[in-house]
């Protein structure tokens, strides 16, 4: 008997060593070329390693969340949190119905509702930057952004019309890290959406530089060439934290715990 | 230090969790702020919960202890506001300075900020929230920001009115003269018979 509680024991703390990363991949840190300016006169930024998850976060796994954290379930979060168009596409507030299947990434979710799902497994929202450095990447290489082919496949699946089902999750190839869906399947949250401040917002008086902001002012985005991202941008700077849209979804990411190889 | 930190966020997480089981309870309107359950440190050392039925009105702004030029502006922007006020409608009224550089505006860095503007009022608090919470309030707050690489901050300078439900009543540029829209509302909202 001793010997069967040690087993469950060794399993559970393998489980708890692995089970945290096991759905992720590891982005390596360095200095990253955003298309953001990066407000300074430095061109890069320091990026640190993190981990991603591999695939969008799908309705099946947030279903499960809204099942046990019922706060978080249509018609009780309050509308600051998630606006009336939550979780739209489900049957019900604790069904998928015919049109959300279980694979699919789950969208028509509010940033503050992505965010308490990621903290519910101990995970985080990735920050811009982020995304972007695992966005860059293709199948063959870590920055494809310069190749012809990767701004064509981006911008392809931009021009498709938006009504049509998704696919489900990990139905294309995995980039050089093995992470799937970056693009060509929803559009996703990042933890500082309110960040991506684009020249032209809100104007109000005078100069906006000077005015609006405190500090270098509104961005302007640095590779003019690159509508690929900067479209993920504009759409990420529209939004409210309580948005939610058809097309949207999200992922998790978490610090890179591991030492450094 | 690194752990020490943790463990004031800890404090301020706990805080906040309590904050908001009492936050349920009190049943706030569905468009409320109120709900966003986060707690504030403020430079007097206290921890609160940003949620509160005070019955008061509030004006609530973020800002860092360091920024050079907006920031001063608008404690001026605020004070023309509070001036153009009965004795009365100060009374009904909080001012919430929060920062948007929690690692560094320790409350004695924010009591250093108080003392040097000269703001002893009372209705008028300055305070901070653990790195998370801040993305968080600022988000619901529709506050735009960033940090820089070389420590400072890109970010809206805003200031917002809400009722005492915690819900929006106005929003304005946070820098030079008030707008007279927004003076309007504070009075509307801090003038006898409202609630």
């Amino acid at each position: 008997m001793p010997g069967k509680h040690c087993m469950t024991l060794v399993a559970l703390l393998v489980l708890l060593a692995t089970g945290a990363h096991a759905d992720q991949s590891r982005v390596p840190g360095g200095s990253w070329r955003s298309i953001l300016p990066t407000g300074t006169a430095a061109r890069t930024v320091y990026v640190a390693p993190f981990r991603l998850d591999r695939v969008p976060v799908t309705n099946a796994q947030f279903l499960e969340f809204v099942r046990t954290h019922p706060r978080w379930q249509r018609g009780r979060v309050p509308r600051v949190l998630a606006d009336s168009a939550y979780l739209g596409q489900w049957q019900g507030p604790l069904e998928l119905g015919a049109t959300a299947g279980p694979d699919q990434p789950v969208t028509s979710i509010s940033w503050f509702a992505a965010r308490a799902f990621c903290e519910s497994r101990g995970k985080r929202l990735p920050s811009w930057y982020e995304w972007e450095r695992s966005a860059a990447a293709d199948e063959h290489e870590r920055d494809a952004r310069g190749s012809a082919g990767w701004q064509q496949r981006v911008l392809g699946w931009y021009s498709k019309p938006s009504n049509r089902p998704l696919a489900r999750v990990a139905a294309e190839k995995a980039n050089v890290y093995g992470i799937h869906d970056l693009h060509g399947l929803v559009w996703e949250w990042v933890d500082d959406f309110n960040a991506l401040m684009i020249a032209g917002d809100s104007r109000e008086q005078g100069d906006p530089d000077l005015l609006k902001f405190c500090g270098t002012g509104a961005l302007a985005i640095e590779d003019r060439d690159n509508y690929a991202v900067a479209m993920r941008i504009a759409l990420l700077s529209s939004l409210d934290a309580n948005s939610t849209t058809v097309n949207l979804g999200f992922r998790c990411a978490a610090d890179d715990t591991e030492v450094s190889k | 230090m690194k752990l020490r930190l943790r463990s004031v966020w800890a404090t301020i997480g706990l805080v906040t969790c309590l904050a908001g089981a009492a936050d349920a309870r009190q049943g706030w309107p569905t468009d409320s702020l109120h709900h966003v359950d986060v707690s504030i440190e403020t430079s007097r050392g206290e921890v609160t919960p940003f949620a509160r039925n005070d019955g008061r009105a509030r004006i609530v702004t973020m800002f860092y202890a360091s920024c050079p030029m907006a920031c001063p502006l608008t404690i001026d922007t605020l004070r023309r506001i509070d001036a153009d006020l009965t004795e009365q409608q100060r009374a009904r009224l909080g001012v919430l300075l929060l920062s948007l550089d929690p690692e560094h505006d320790t409350p004695a860095a924010l009591r250093e900020v108080a003392a040097r503007r000269h703001i002893d009022d009372k209705r008028w608090t300055l305070g901070r929230l653990s790195p998370g919470d801040t993305r968080k309030l600022g988000a619901a707050l529709g506050i735009q920001y960033r940090k820089l690489d070389n420590g400072d901050f890109d970010h809206a300078s805003v200031l917002i009115l809400l009722d005492p439900q915690g819900r929006v009543l106005a929003r304005s540029g946070g820098m030079g003269v008030p707008d007279p829209e927004f003076i309007r509302a504070v009075k509307k909202a801090t003038g006898v018979g409202w609630r």
